[in-house]
């Protein structure tokens, strides 16, 4: 009798174990309205087109990975939010990227941060010294990442397409112009 | 022993790297570090021909801590009580921005009565943060008396929320999924009480500051700032509202329970020192509204999740949360790889956006209007260095 009661008791257990395992694992709404990867070289047309949509620079962020630095670019809209975000990497060994500086002035202060954390250089910026951090700091900079605890970019962003898309395409015109987030809220 | 007694001019690596104009007959001036109205530990280089401003840059960092390092070594509730050290004066946005990020990125629920009681002790911070700035804002004018004013209320309401989430300034109150404490009968009599209490306080405000014309000739037509520069440099908050976009995160990117309140969002298109002002003097009153609907329609339940994981794990990915805070859109970028920290959190300090127009907007402005629109831009040093 026990034998017999105890095996279906067992069973539902395991289902239960796979569906907390599943539940909590996917963010309903990631706060990206619009998520693509960019070519160092196109970033310019694709932030000019930004620039003409009347959308506004939140920040410019940086996370350091095995492939090199992804330099990540926040913007939003005033008159129709949604959010826009531009991911460009660029190798460790030669860390170059233009300036967005003159479509966004507001910029400038955000690329000194990145020169300052991650040691990435903005050509083109017309005042890079460090902004935060001390002139005089010496040593790496300091959110670089020891090789040991890198990650790559399957490990971080797991299930997203990382094949850049041209700004030039229909696709990136068409998604920056439907941008919004009530959209993507009611599709989630 | 070779001594060079010889003066040395050229100034520290900031003054040699600052670039001025072509003109010889121009001073090289530093506003602080020290400065009173740089409101901490801001300095601003300036060249000036006589009291004119020709160029200013203002050199930050002299209070950088390198919280985005911090957030990497430490475990999730370890840096629960950093974020609220960022801007002390609205500290509760914060710690909310910090655990609400976490939260989306788990896919966490939070019981309808701790949203509700955020949203109430959040907008009461919010009332404090714009106090306070009022005070100081107007003890940089000149007028002393508003200060003392400002405080009684301020202390009334920090008063309120000591008792419950346990400190006067640097909050750490929110946890991920809830509160660390419920709210009870006494305070919710209290927060009445003080709202009752504020409300025509706002009018006394108004006879004895804002109409007084002497602080009118220092903010009217002052520090202009068209809504398009603010684009540009991505300034939000009250000072873009005082520019004339009506943009608040709590009604373009709804978060928490904010969508089921009926509020305005102030704007003025004046774009000068006193739109920016008059915004902060109706927003606390709209504050006062959401807190007494908040409490009209408090609900019972719990105030965190009875499963809320103590030591969270987020899967690896990444996310954006934005919330307004009493300067503007604070944002949190957390990459996570699945681990116990985060691989990387990127803090949006809407001070740092709104400082960066500074440069372009002194242009040609006398020395104290630029004192002037230091303030109305209200600034908060250590957010802005972090």
């Amino acid at each position: 009798m026990s034998e017999e009661n105890a095996k279906p008791e067992k069973a539902p257990d395991k289902e239960k174990e796979v569906k907390k395992k599943e539940e909590p694992q996917v963010p309903k709404y990631t706060g990206y309205d619009y998520d693509c990867f960019l070519a160092p070289q196109e970033l310019l047309k694709a932030v000019t087109k930004l620039d003409h949509a009347d959308f506004f620079l939140e920040d410019v962020s940086c996370v350091d990975m095995q492939e090199g630095f992804q330099v990540v670019y926040h913007f939003d809209r005033f008159s129709q939010p949604g959010r826009v975000v531009l991911r460009v990497m660029i190798s460790r060994e030669n860390p170059e990227i233009p300036s967005i500086y003159d479509i966004f002035p507001g910029a400038a202060w955000h690329e000194r941060e990145c020169f300052d954390f991650f040691g990435v250089c903005f050509t083109g910026h017309p005042n890079l010294i460090p902004l935060l951090l001390d002139p005089e700091h010496q040593g790496p900079p300091p959110l670089l990442k020891e090789e040991t605890a890198l990650k790559d970019l399957n490990q971080l962003y797991p299930d997203r397409v990382h094949t850049p898309v041209s700004p030039d395409s229909e696709e990136f015109v068409k998604e920056i112009n439907n941008c919004s987030n009530q959209k993507s809220r009611n599709q989630s | 022993m070779n001594l060079d007694l010889r003066l040395d001019t050229s100034g520290d690596f900031y003054a040699r790297k600052f670039q001025p104009t072509k003109r010889e007959d121009t001073l090289i001036l530093n506003m602080g570090p020290q400065h009173p109205s740089t409101h901490g530990v801001l300095r601003i280089i300036l060249e000036i021909d006589g009291e004119y401003i020709l160029r200013a840059e203002p050199v930050l960092g002299y209070i950088h801590r390198m919280h985005e390092k911090m957030a990497e070594v430490m475990s999730y509730p370890q840096y629960l009580p950093n974020p609220a050290r960022t801007d002390y004066l609205h500290g509760l946005a914060w710690n909310w921005a910090h655990v609400a990020a976490v939260e989306r990125l788990m896919g966490l629920e939070v019981p309808e009565r701790a949203e509700y009681i955020r949203v109430i002790t959040c907008e009461l911070n919010r009332i404090t943060s714009h106090l306070l700035w009022w005070g100081a804002y107007l003890l940089d004018l000149g007028a002393f008396t508003p200060i003392m004013y400002a405080f009684d209320d301020r202390e009334r309401i920090q008063d309120i929320l000591q008792r419950i989430t346990g400190s006067r300034l640097t909050y750490c109150y929110y946890r991920f999924g809830g509160v660390s404490n419920d709210i009870d009968d006494r305070f919710i009599e209290e927060t009445r009480k003080q709202c009752s209490r504020m409300k025509p306080r706002f009018k006394m405000f108004k006879d004895l500051v804002t109409d007084n014309f002497i602080l009118r000739k220092r903010v009217e037509e002052i520090g202009e700032i068209p809504a398009d520069t603010c684009r540009k440099y991505g300034a939000t908050g009250p000072v873009l509202r005082g520019s004339g976009v009506p943009y608040d995160v709590r009604r373009a990117e709804p978060y928490s329970v904010y969508d089921r309140f009926d509020f305005n969002i102030p704007s003025y298109d004046t774009c000068d020192a006193m739109g920016r002002y008059l915004v902060r003097m109706d927003e606390m009153q709209e504050s006062i509204k959401i807190i007494e609907q908040a409490l009209d329609t408090l609900p019972e339940g719990d105030y965190i999740m009875p499963k809320a994981p103590k030591k969270p794990k987020p899967p690896a990915g990444d996310v954006y949360f934005a919330l307004e805070g009493a300067r503007g859109k604070i944002g949190f970028h957390l990459v996570s790889d699945g681990d116990k920290s985060p691989y990387r959190l990127k803090l949006r300090a809407p001070g740092f956006s709104n400082l960066s127009l500074f440069s372009e907007v002194s242009e040609g402005v006398l020395i104290a209007d630029a004192v002037s629109i230091l303030g109305s831009l209200d600034l908060v040093i250590p957010e802005i260095d972090r």
